[in-house]
C-alpha cells in the first residue's frame, strides 16, 4: 500500500510537559483519514510537525517518501495544503485578492483557477467583500481554497467544521467528499466530532495522550456500532482494548 | 524568495496605513521646509539662510511613520495566521523572514526617497544646499542606512512576536525610546564644559570666575557618547538635522554592521521559534 504520510514515533516536548509521545501513523494514498481523539490529545501537534511549523523533539515523518530531517521535503510540501487550527486567510483582503496573495506565493502567474476554485468552494459570488465580513463558514472554506491553491493532492484539514453550524458543517463535508472522490485527494481531518467524521473517513486513527492507539479501516467498525461505541471501548477499555 | 517578495509588495501595495503614513511623513517634511522658506523670506537681518538647515529636520522622527507601516504589516502575519501558508508549502524560515526583512527595508527607502524628493520644495525660496551635491548624496546613504538597521529591528521584533497590537505598539515605543535617549544624549553632549560665572541677583548681573559644569560630560565617557550618537540611528538622524554628523562614514559603516548583525540573531531565533 503506498503512503502519503507516515510518522515513526514521533514526539513533541515542550517546556512543561510532551503533547506526543511516540506516535507512529500511516495515511494510505486516496483516504479521507479522521484522526480521532479529545481536546489536548496531540492531533494539532502532529499536525503542526507534519506542516513544518514546529520540529520534532524526537522521531521523524516522511511525506511522499522525502525524510522530514532531509531536504527534499521542501520540494514534496508543494504537494501539500493544510488549514490548521483557523483558515489562514487576510481578513482585509477579498476572497480574490487571497487567493491571489497565496497564488503568487506559489510561483504561479497566471490567475485563471482562482475563479472556478471559488466556484468549487462556493465562494464565487462574494466579490468584493472583505474576508473579516464573512462568515466563519466562509472563512473555513475560503482557507480550504487557499489550500487548495497549489492543486495540491494532499489536504491536512485540523478541526474544520469546529464552530459551523449545521447548514456549514454539510458544505464542508459535501466539499471534502468532492474533493476526495473527483481529483482524488487525499485528506487528513482532525476531529472530535465523531458523528461527522463517520460520515467522511475511510480510515482511522484514534489518539490519546499524545500516542496513536490504534489505526483501523473504517469497514472494520462493525455493523451497527457507531464510531463513537468504538472510540469509547478503545479509550475506556472495552472490547476493542 | 521572489516569489514571496512579489506577494508582499502586492499585499503592501493595498496598505492604507502605508499611503496615508508616507503621505503623512511628506507633509511633514513639507511644512518644515516650507516654514523655513518663511523664515527666509520674512528675515531682515541678513541672516545667511539654506535649505540644509531645514532638509533633514523630519529625519529624527522618519522612523516613527514606518515603525507603525512594518509593525501592523508584519503583526498580520500572525493575527491571520497567514505566515503559515508559507511555511506550509515549502519555503524555508530563512525565505520568509528575509523576504519580511527585505519589503520593510523597501518601505524605508520608499519613505526615505520620498522626503528627500519632498524637501526639494525648498530650493526655490533657500537655494540649493551648501553641501553640494556630493553631501546631499552622502547624507541620503546614511539616511538609508540607519533607517535599513531600524527596519532590521522592527523586523526581529516582528517575526517574533506572535500579537498584532503587541508587535506594533513595541516597534512604536522602541523607537521612541531610542529617539528619547539619543535627544537626551544630544543635549547632554552639548552641555558647556564651564558654567559661565554670570550670577543674576537683585543687584543685577555679576560675574565670577566660570566654575566646572557637573553636567558636562568628559574624557572616555564624552568619547564613548559621541561614538554612540554617531553610530545608534537615531543619533545619527539627529547629528544629521543638526548638521553636526563628523564621520558620516562611520555611521554608514555602523548601520550595516548592525543590520547585518540583528538580522542574523533574528533569524536564528526565528528558525527555532515553534509556531502555532
Amino acid at each position: 500500500m503506498e503512503y502519503v504520510l507516515t510518522t515513526e514515533a514521533l514526539t513533541k516536548r515542550y517546556k512543561h510537559f510532551s503533547a506526543l509521545n511516540g506516535l507512529s501513523l500511516h495515511v494510505p494514498k486516496g483516504a479521507i483519514y479522521g484522526l480521532v481523539g479529545q481536546n489536548g490529545a496531540g492531533k494539532t501537534t502532529l499536525i503542526r510537525l507534519i506542516c513544518g511549523l514546529q520540529k520534532p523533539t524526537e522521531g521523524r515523518y516522511t511525506l511522499y517518501g522525502a525524510d522530514s530531517g532531509g531536504k527534499e521535503i521542501m520540494k514534496v510540501r508543494r504537494r501539500m495544503g493544510a488549514v490548521v487550527e483557523t483558515p489562514s486567510i487576510y481578513l482585509d483582503l477579498t476572497a480574490e485578492e487571497n487567493l491571489k496573495e497565496q497564488y503568487q506565493i506559489l510561483g504561479r502567474r497566471d490567475y485563471e483557477g482562482i475563479g472556478p476554485l471559488l466556484e468549487l468552494v462556493g465562494l464565487g459570488d462574494t466579490g468584493k467583500k472583505k474576508a473579516r465580513d464573512f462568515s466563519l463558514g466562509m472563512r473555513q472554506r475560503l482557507g480550504i481554497a487557499v489550500a487548495m491553491a497549489g492543486e495540491p493532492d494532499f489536504l491536512v484539514l485540523d478541526e474544520p467544521v469546529n464552530g459551523l453550524d449545521p447548514r456549514g458543517i454539510i458544505e464542508i463535508r459535501e466539499l471534502i467528499l468532492k474533493l476526495n472522490r473527483e481529483r482524488g485527494i487525499t485528506v487528513l481531518i482532525s476531529s472530535h466530532i465523531l458523528d461527522e467524521l463517520s460520515k467522511l473517513a475511510t480510515h482511522y486513527g484514534f489518539v490519546d495522550r499524545g500516542r496513536m492507539v490504534r489505526e483501523i479501516a473504517a469497514e472494520e467498525i462493525g455493523e451497527g456500532e457507531s464510531l463513537e461505541d468504538y472510540y469509547m471501548d478503545l479509550i475506556g477499555g472495552g472490547q476493542h482494548d | 524568495m521572489t516569489e514571496l517578495l512579489r506577494a508582499n509588495g502586492n499585499r503592501m501595495g493595498k496598505n492604507r496605513v502605508l499611503w496615508i503614513s508616507l503621505l503623512a511623513a511628506v507633509a511633514l517634511e513639507l511644512f518644515i521646509v516650507l516654514n523655513g522658506c518663511r523664515q527666509a523670506a520674512m528675515d531682515t537681518n541678513g541672516y545667511e539662510w539654506s535649505l540644509d538647515q531645514f532638509y533633514f529636520d523630519a529625519g529624527p522622527v522618519l522612523g516613527l511613520f514606518f515603525a507603525l507601516v512594518l509593525g501592523m504589516f508584519l503583526g498580520t502575519e500572525y493575527s491571520d495566521g497567514t505566515l503559515r501558508n508559507k511555511l506550509v508549502v515549502g519555503h524555508t524560515r530563512r525565505e520568509v523572514y528575509l523576504a519580511q526583512l527585505v519589503t520593510g527595508m523597501g518601505v524605508a527607502a520608499l519613505f526615505t526617497a520620498a522626503v528627500f524628493l519632498a524637501g526639494m520644495v525648498g530650493i526655490p525660496g533657500l537655494g540649493v544646499w551648501k553641501m553640494g551635491a556630493g553631501g546631499v548624496a552622502l547624507s541620503f546613504l546614511v539616511s538609508l542606512g540607519f533607517n535599513m538597521a531600524l527596519t532590521a529591528l522592527f523586523a526581529l521584533v516582528g517575526m517574533l512576536s506572535e500579537k498584532k497590537a503587541t508587535t506594533a505598539v513595541t516597534v512604536i515605543l522602541l523607537f521612541l525610546a531610542m529617539a528619547a535617549f539619543s535627544s537626551w544624549l544630544n543635549a547632554r553632549l552639548g552641555e558647556p564644559e564651564l558654567d559661565s560665572g554670570i550670577i543674576i541677583t537683585a543687584q543685577g548681573m555679576q560675574w565670577s570666575d566660570p566654575t566646572p559644569n557637573p553636567r558636562y560630560i568628559g574624557g572616555a565617557m564624552r568619547t564613548f557618547c559621541q561614538f554612540l550618537m554617531e553610530t545608534m540611528p537615531t543619533g545619527q538622524a539627529i547629528l544629521l538635522a543638526n548638521q553636526e554628523l563628523p564621520q558620516p562614514l562611520l555611521s554608514l559603516g555602523a548601520s550595516v554592521v548592525l543590520t547585518v548583525g540583528i538580522t542574523l540573531v533574528g533569524l536564528g531565533l526565528f528558525e527555532k521559534k515553534d509556531l502555532k
